[in-house]
């Protein structure tokens, strides 16, 4: 095989895991040059086309390194873009750290979701949390460093349930093949909460809110592209109708929603908010028909995009004002305008306007829940789709940009990021202009248009009526004001309670563990003593010089003894 | 200029209002005129979306106020971590 075919059957993604660390020694502007190349480089692998490109043999385990099908490619594409944005996005930025874990961490995800079975899977899903820790650790703050290693623990926790899950699912059927399972063994069960910590479910999700927002400007847009997305297309992959992840879904969807309209950092409203999309996409897996499924990947790839575009102008905000928290802001939409215009342009997106991506996404998902009858599940996200529309599409450009004059006197966010904003921004209106592009993308063929008069009028009352409601609680003072606060959430359970009820236990083992200590050294003093007395007062023959010497003799008398026993 | 920005956001808010309940408006007349969309049947009800959007909107509002009870501490609630 000549080097250019072996090179193209490597995964996509690896030559950008490869190629992160040495790129950190090129000088800043060449290396975000090169960190560009190496993404084109990589996304220039997806023409292999579908099919197993690359099996290996390790231990007698067949592991398919390079599967490529109309499942992994929209999610390959969406992250190479992201991850080309996220180096514009931080051009600004000299020191290597950011942009070298992050490529890494785009990598890994890449090759992940090439992987063909589950232990090659484990190793790029362990990665991806192993490389992008960084980008919450380069805050530098304490508390960054604090939720980088809570990140860290849920992140790898997620990767032994995975490699468990993996080990019995062998042991059960003889294959590690990743593909379809269903919740009937202890491994698929195993594996499926792997998945659902990295996609936030409920009450696994408390890792989410609090680490992303910690992390450094740059950072925190580079997150929220890959780890969530990565375990939506693992569900995807192995989960597809599965009842349960309906009422999953649902529940995402919901309870984020009441937790962001009274967060007041507003990074970690878009962490909310970002959760409440993922219910979405896991909704649409639980359905699992082929516009569900369709619907799901469409609205990963829609979101990855203006939720990276929402992250970006509140990562300008943050960078050039200093604080993102919605109690301190207001008023920027003069000096900040185009970081502005490309926020409400994300802010649209995201609560699905006609013409705008998350329309020509979201409408494949609520249509499959139509056509199945699924009318509770519809007017939850209904519902949830209202409620969007409030923290995301509302909140967060108002009480950034407009609101009241908060007295800040900012410049408009630096030349890159504002092209990474305006590349982003250009993607949200493209595919929410014309669908087919996306569609064209997606698993199954799609014969479907969202935009017939009727359904962009129903569409338009629910966002008007939402914005109305808001327009109606800030008049009448209903609304509740921003205030400086920690608003408390699943992390609570590790953070306060598990410690709160494992230290009294802790501190009894500990005790019981230090009297035994205790008296263990007790024995061995009284030994010691016992072997002093001998070796000053022998019962015959010389004194003997140490210790050391008189066990000795004692093991030699004793070796001596059993053989001639044994004899 | 800060005055200037106030009265500005100010007068901002106001024409949007007016943008907002003028378009509000139109969008409920239209309804007599397109065959608006319903994907299950509760959604066939005259005006559902609107009506559905503006009460959820206030409800949510609400239960976040409710939620602010149990959840809200000091900012630094979590600083000796």
């Amino acid at each position: 095989m000549t080097m250019i075919n072996s090179i193209a059957y490597l995964p996509p993604g690896f030559l950008m895991v490869l190629l992160a660390f040495p790129a950190a020694f090129i000088p800043h502007h060449y290396r975000q040059a090169f960190l560009l190349l190496i993404i084109a480089i990589s996304s220039f692998l997806l023409t292999a086309g579908a099919g197993v490109h690359w099996v290996t043999e390790v231990a007698g385990f067949k592991l398919i390194l390079n599967r490529a099908d109309n499942l992994t490619l929209p999610f390959a594409i969406v992250f190479h873009i992201a991850a080309a944005l996220n180096v514009i996005y931080g051009w600004h930025e000299p020191k290597p750290l950011e942009h070298c874990s992050g490529l890494a961490y785009a990598g890994a995800a890449i090759a992940a979701l090439h992987a063909g079975d589950l232990f090659s899977l484990f190793i790029w899903w362990e990665l991806t949390a192993v490389t992008s820790v960084f980008l919450i650790l380069a805050a530098g703050t304490s508390a960054s460093k604090n939720a980088a290693m809570r990140y860290l623990i849920l992140q790898v926790l997620s990767g032994m349930f995975l490699l468990g899950g993996a080990a019995v699912t062998f042991q059960e059927s003889g294959s590690l093949i990743f593909g379809e399972m269903d919740l009937d063994s202890l491994g698929s069960w195993l594996i499926f909460i792997a998945f659902g910590i990295k996609a936030a479910f409920p009450m696994l999700n408390g890792w989410l809110q609090d680490s992303y927002p910690e992390a450094t400007v740059i950072g925190t847009v580079v997150l929220s592209a890959f780890t969530t997305k990565l375990a939506i297309y693992a569900l995807a992959r192995s989960f597809a109708g599965t009842d349960l992840l309906i009422v999953i879904g649902c529940l995402m969807t919901m309870f984020p929603v009441f937790f962001a309209v009274i967060e007041n950092d507003m990074r970690r409203v878009l962490s909310f908010s970002l959760n409440n999309q993922l219910g979405f996409m896991v909704v649409a897996i639980g359905v699992g028909t082929e516009l569900a499924i369709n619907g799901a990947v469409a609205h990963a790839f829609a979101h990855i995009i203006y939720k990276g575009l929402l992250f970006m102008s509140m990562g300008a905000v943050l960078f050039r004002v200093g604080t993102i928290k919605a109690s301190e802001l207001g008023g920027l939409y003069r000096v900040m305008p185009l970081t502005c215009v490309f926020c409400i342009i994300g802010a649209m997106s995201i609560s699905a306007f006609p013409l705008f991506s998350g329309f020509a996404a979201k409408s494949l998902i609520m249509s499959s829940l139509g056509y199945e009858g699924l009318t509770i599940a519809y007017l939850i996200l209904l519902a949830a789709s209202a409620g969007v529309l409030h923290h995301s599409g509302i909140k967060i450009p108002y009480f950034a940009f407009f609101g009241h004059d908060a007295g800040h006197n900012a410049k408009e966010a630096p030349i890159g990021m504002l092209i990474a904003m305006g590349f982003a921004g250009s993607l949200c209106i493209l595919i929410g202009a014309t669908p087919s592009v996306l569609y064209s993308v997606l698993p199954y063929q799609v014969d479907y248009n969202p935009y017939d008069a009727g359904h962009v009028l129903a569409q338009m009352q629910l966002l008007i009526f939402s914005i109305l409601a808001f327009a109606f609680l800030m008049s009448f003072k209903i609304y509740p004001p921003e205030l400086r606060s920690t608003v408390l959430n699943t992390d609570w359970f590790y953070r306060r309670l598990f410690p709160a009820i494992g230290r009294p236990f802790l501190r009894a083992v500990m005790l019981v563990w230090a009297s035994f200590l205790c008296q263990t050294r007790g024995y061995i003093t009284a030994f010691q003593h016992i072997l002093d007395r001998v070796m000053h007062s022998p019962i015959a023959g010389p004194t003997v010089s140490g210790r050391a010497v008189l066990i000795q003799g004692g093991l030699l008398s004793l070796l001596l003894l059993l053989l001639y026993v044994a004899a | 200029m800060k005055n200037s920005l106030s009265s500005q956001l100010k007068s901002l808010g106001k024409t949007s209002k007016q943008f907002l309940g003028g378009l509000a408006v139109v969008l409920l007349f239209m309804e007599f005129f397109i065959h608006r969309h319903a994907e299950v049947e509760a959604e066939a009800m005259p005006f559902f979306p609107a009506i559905y959007a503006f009460v959820v909107c206030v409800a949510i509002v609400l239960g976040g106020i409710a939620l602010r009870k149990i959840v809200m501490r000091d900012e630094a609630y979590y600083d000796n971590d």
